[in-house]
């Protein structure tokens, strides 16, 4: 008995002379023996952004060198928790976080942080974030692979909750062989519609749609190239296809690897329910190529881009694209394409469109823009570029922009969030970038980095984030893709308009 | 004895592993030091476990230690003795009884003889071990249960007689055949093509230039080896005397590898392009190979050295950053971390730093020359780029072209003529005439017009023996009779 007395009295000894070692380490409150007017150095950049009402914890890393940290979350002037450690590392509990966003919401938040260096504790002014009431769709879908060449081995698309870590696979080519998969689309950010193409021995697209997966080929019959990038129109019952002969090209001086160049484009409307691609004499043929579809709200306009055809003559720093459009109508599918347009005649300015993509309300249209060929992401100079198509003025987008690469991007459910591809962090992976949208203004908010539990993840994660694309749910039908994978294809038909 | 045997032949049996895996097989410990990188992150933990499972994360934890390769030879061949050592243990508990037929030694021996080959993953021993080991405690813990049913169901006892007779004969067989199929499973060109790459990596030109040879005694056509051995004649000052010592069937293939999007190949094709200081083709195949076949040091090093010296320190640091969580590549990547604004790599030029990138260049994949050419005009001292320039037209019986380019030799000081250029001038002399033969300023040693007339009477008498034994190793016989591009020196 005096001995099992003995153990639980060292035990509390031992539990109090922590606490206190803890305390001493950590102090509750810091009195600062400086003040910094600057705001201090913290990765991700986590310092005047809009964040979602229901975002994962946004932990970052002091870059601040110092002894120990304290740091301070609030709104307006009180303190709502504070962290203190000897590691730099700010890593807020989910549930303070989603406290601290409900009481923050549609105001500002302050992090306001203590250094403690050798001639004492630093204080540095506060940092201020802005908690917008409006939600974000609740998953990201991506898919991750290096950001490599030709060859490729593990990659998968993936589904994260943006309210916490929780990461999914969707499907992953481990699954199957260690094929291609790419180009995941949904429709209206509703995973209900879903698509991607698998390449390799199970050649094909996966196309969900009434709850139902089927395989259908990615080659039509009577067209010379392969579905390509795709884009549903809002109804879920078409997706706009574009055709495309890609090869990859080297460069053998400078610091851009890699230039992804189309050799031939052609663009057609997929029905899902007839298996017929519908296309036009204007979207289809060798005088031009076609690319990059983009749907308006209301189903009735496909945008696109087009340049000149590609002749072995033609330098591939010579291809260029413009922002076109073409009306479309669903009720007759014998001549359903009207007369295009060209919205933008981006290669006359010596510039090139990709990925043109329509806010969910109809009134803008973010594009990118480069210097050449369309495959934007490993050209340092593209940058986002906003149309209001009410108008048809366009500004570069300069509050989403870096000296580095933006390249792809969607539109969340509500218009009010963007989801970008940047690779201004180190110039070679794509990171997926959040921004808030003023669908009135027609201005976007800083964009931020998607939030990982590890601060440090983007520093030594190697996968490249490629497609982020909004879902308003998570896909839960990741056994039906694998399932329908090995299947026949079933064909689909060319239909051309004259 | 009989109660020591075990532990005698354990250590026996570590001992010979050991020395097999320091010696012969010490390929082994290299290809699979190179091909596997523990990190100490949670990253990596759990990207390992989600995707290759705990043996693997394991294996791999082992296979770090390897970076010494007396370490690796250590923990291999103590891991197949042990092995060995805990099925007689577990036989020994669970049954009570003396493992008479020595059955024990099966999957010891089994396992080692299946990595006898580089590509055997080292999985399967780690987990044996670890799952022996485990079992090994679990007996022990329930040894009393053992014992019990040990008493209940008694053994039938072995004459100590027969037991001397029948241990040294089973372990005779045992012996005989792991030798007969040890014999049979050694890949000798496995292990000289891996010792050449060894070479090649530590820049051992000798050595490499002794595995290549010894491999192409035996196989002439390997293009890898010749590949290797391009590379180390090269750097010994030796690749325009030598380049025909042994016969070049493959033609241009041995010099460099075309893209051809081979997976196995994507390791190799960075040596060259890094020693020419084609460092944006370097990095292509590097990051390529990393792709493939994992984040492992060699990659990882490259890609950070290359990354520096084309002036992308993020993307090195990104790098180095997974190195330095590594046990045995830290050091390393501190000093690339020292190094990463600097734009400068030991050992490592950049041939093509500051070339103007507007209008874009993109590199021929497929076919080397006109990159060799490109680079011959850029970095007019790159001695290499012009040696594989002549050689790459000379294997390609574009001997019209190799002419042309043939001044740019003037850059260089070499001593004299290479004989094999003499004889490729001759071979152009002899098709353009002398008029314009002298328009090109090139002669042509009363030597070489010798030898040629000498070669040509055999090669009229069709004494084939005689013309392979006395100019096997000339252009003329090369183009005669091995180039896999036909006997006609193509002149378009």
């Amino acid at each position: 008995m005096a001995i099992k007395l003995l153990r639980i009295s060292a035990l509390a000894s031992l539990c109090v002379a922590g606490w206190l070692g803890m305390a001493g380490c950590h102090p509750r409150e810091i009195h600062a023996d400086h003040t910094s007017p600057q705001i201090p150095r913290i990765f991700p950049d986590y310092t005047n952004v809009t964040f979602p009402v229901n975002i994962a914890p946004a932990n970052f890393y002091i870059q601040e060198p110092g002894a120990s940290f304290r740091t301070e979350i609030g709104v307006d002037d009180e303190v709502l928790f504070s962290l203190s450690d000897s590691r730099p590392e700010v890593v807020v509990p989910e549930r303070r976080w989603r406290a601290l966003l409900q009481q923050a919401e549609g105001k500002n938040f302050f992090i306001r942080i203590f250094v403690k260096q050798e001639n004492g504790w630093t204080q540095y002014a506060d940092i201020q974030n802005h908690v917008s009431p409006d939600s974000v769709d609740a998953f990201l879908a991506y898919r991750l692979l290096y950001p490599g060449y030709e060859l490729w081995n593990e990659m998968g698309i993936y589904q994260r909750d943006l309210s916490s870590f929780r990461v999914e696979p969707i499907l992953e080519n481990r699954r199957i062989g260690k094929q291609c998969l790419n180009c995941h689309t949904v429709a209206r950010q509703n995973p209900e519609n879903f698509m991607l193409h698998v390449r390799g021995k199970d050649n094909g697209t996966l196309i969900r749609r009434g709850g139902k997966v089927e395989k259908v080929a990615s080659l039509a019959r009577g067209a010379a190239h392969g579905n390509t990038y795709a884009a549903w129109d809002p109804s879920g019952r078409f997706i706009a296809f574009s055709m495309n002969e890609i090869q990859q090209f080297f460069h053998a001086t400078g610091q851009k690897p890699i230039e992804v160049s189309d050799l031939a484009a052609d663009l057609g409307v997929y029905d899902t329910e007839t298996h017929v691609l519908h296309t036009d004499s204007a979207l289809f043929g060798a005088d031009g190529m076609e690319t990059f579809p983009a749907w308006s709200p209301d189903g009735r306009t496909l945008f696109y881009c087009r340049g000149n055809a590609y002749t072995r003559a033609t330098p591939l720093d010579s291809l260029r694209y413009d922002l076109c459009a073409i009306p479309f109508d669903a009720s007759d599918l014998r001549a359903p394409f009207g007369e295009p347009r060209c919205l933008y005649a981006a290669s006359r300015e010596g510039k090139s469109v990709s990925f043109p993509r329509v806010s969910p309300d109809g009134n803008w249209l973010l594009f990118t823009l480069s210097d050449y060929g369309n495959f934007s992401i490993w050209h340092p100079e593209s940058d986002l570029y906003l149309m209001d198509l009410r108008t048809g003025q366009f500004r570069a987008a300069q509050e989403l922009n870096s000296p580095d690469v933006e390249s792809f991007h969607t539109w969340s459910s509500s218009g009010n969030w963007l989801v970008l591809s940047s690779k201004r962090m180190d110039g070679l992976w794509a990171r997926p970038f959040i921004a808030h949208f003023d669908t009135a203004a027609g201005q976007f908010a800083k964009p931020f980095l998607l939030p990982q539990k590890d601060p440090h993840f983007y520093e030594t994660f190697t996968r490249t984030f490629n497609l982020p694309e909004f879902l308003t749910a998570p896909v839960t039908f990741q056994r039906e893709l694998l399932e329908a994978v090995p299947r026949q294809a079933s064909d689909i038909f060319l239909q051309v308009q004259k | 004895m009989k109660r020591k045997l075990p532990f005698f032949l354990t250590l026996l049996l570590f001992l010979i592993y050991t020395s097999l895996y320091a010696d012969v097989l010490s390929h082994i410990i290299f290809y699979h030091e190179q091909h596997h990188l523990f990190l100490f992150s949670s990253q990596y933990f759990q990207h390992q476990i989600e995707t290759a499972g705990w043996m693997s994360y394991f294996t791999d934890f082992v296979i770090q230690f390897f970076y010494y390769p007396w370490a690796g030879c250590a923990l291999l061949g103590g891991m197949l003795a042990s092995i060995y050592g805990l099925c007689y243990l577990n036989i020994r508990m669970v049954t009570g009884r003396d493992d008479l037929l020595q059955l024990s030694l099966i999957p010891s021996l089994y396992l080692f003889l299946q990595t006898l080959s580089a590509d055997y993953s080292l999985v399967p021993v780690v987990s044996c071990f670890i799952g022996l080991l485990a079992l090994a405690f679990a007996n022990f813990w329930m040894r009393l249960l053992w014992r019990r049913l040990h008493v209940r169901f008694p053994s039938g006892s072995i004459s100590p007689r027969i037991h001397r007779i029948l241990t040294p004969a089973v372990l005779t067989v045992y012996a005989a055949a792991a030798f007969y199929l040890f014999v049979h499973s050694y890949n000798m060109a496995e292990h000289r093509m891996l010792k050449a790459e060894q070479a090649v990596k530590e820049k051992n030109w000798e050595e490499a230039l002794a595995q290549t040879s010894q491999y192409l005694d035996r196989r002439p056509n390997n293009a890898l080896i010749f590949y290797f051995r391009h590379l180390a004649l090269y750097h010994e000052g030796k690749l325009l005397d030598h380049l025909f010592d042994y016969p070049q069937r493959l033609g241009v293939k041995g010099l460099y590898f075309p893209w051809n999007s081979d997976s196995r190949e994507s390791e190799y094709g960075h040596f060259l392009y890094e020693d020419l200081g084609y460092i944006n083709e370097a990095q292509r195949w590097e990051f390529e190979a990393m792709v493939v076949w994992g984040e492992t040091a060699p990659h990882l090093l490259n890609l950070a050295r290359y990354n520096i010296v084309n002036h992308r320190p993020q993307v090195a640091l990104k790098f180095i950053r997974l190195l330095q969580q590594s046990l045995f590549y830290r050091e390393e990547a501190d000093k690339l971390e020292a190094a990463l604004y600097t734009g400068e790599v030991e050992g490592l030029q950049n041939a093509l730093s500051g070339v103007e990138t507007v209008p874009a260049r993109f590199a021929n994949v497929m076919n080397i020359g006109p990159e060799l050419l490109f680079l011959c005009e850029q970095d007019p001292q790159n001695r290499m780029a012009f040696e594989y320039l002549m050689c790459d037209l000379l294997l390609s019986n574009q001997v019209v072209r190799f002419v042309e380019h043939l001044p740019l030799m003037e850059r260089f000081d070499y001593p004299a003529m290479p004989a094999i250029f003499e004889e490729a001038l001759l071979m152009y002399k002899l098709g353009v005439g002398e008029e314009q033969f002298a328009a090109t300023g090139f002669a042509v040693s009363p030597q070489t017009e010798q030898r040629f007339a000498r070669y040509y009477e055999l090669f009229q008498q069709k004494d084939n023996y005689r013309l392979r034994q006395e100019f096997g190793k000339t252009y003329w016989y090369y183009l005669n009779f091995i180039s896999p591009y036909g006997n006609k020196i193509i002149t378009n």
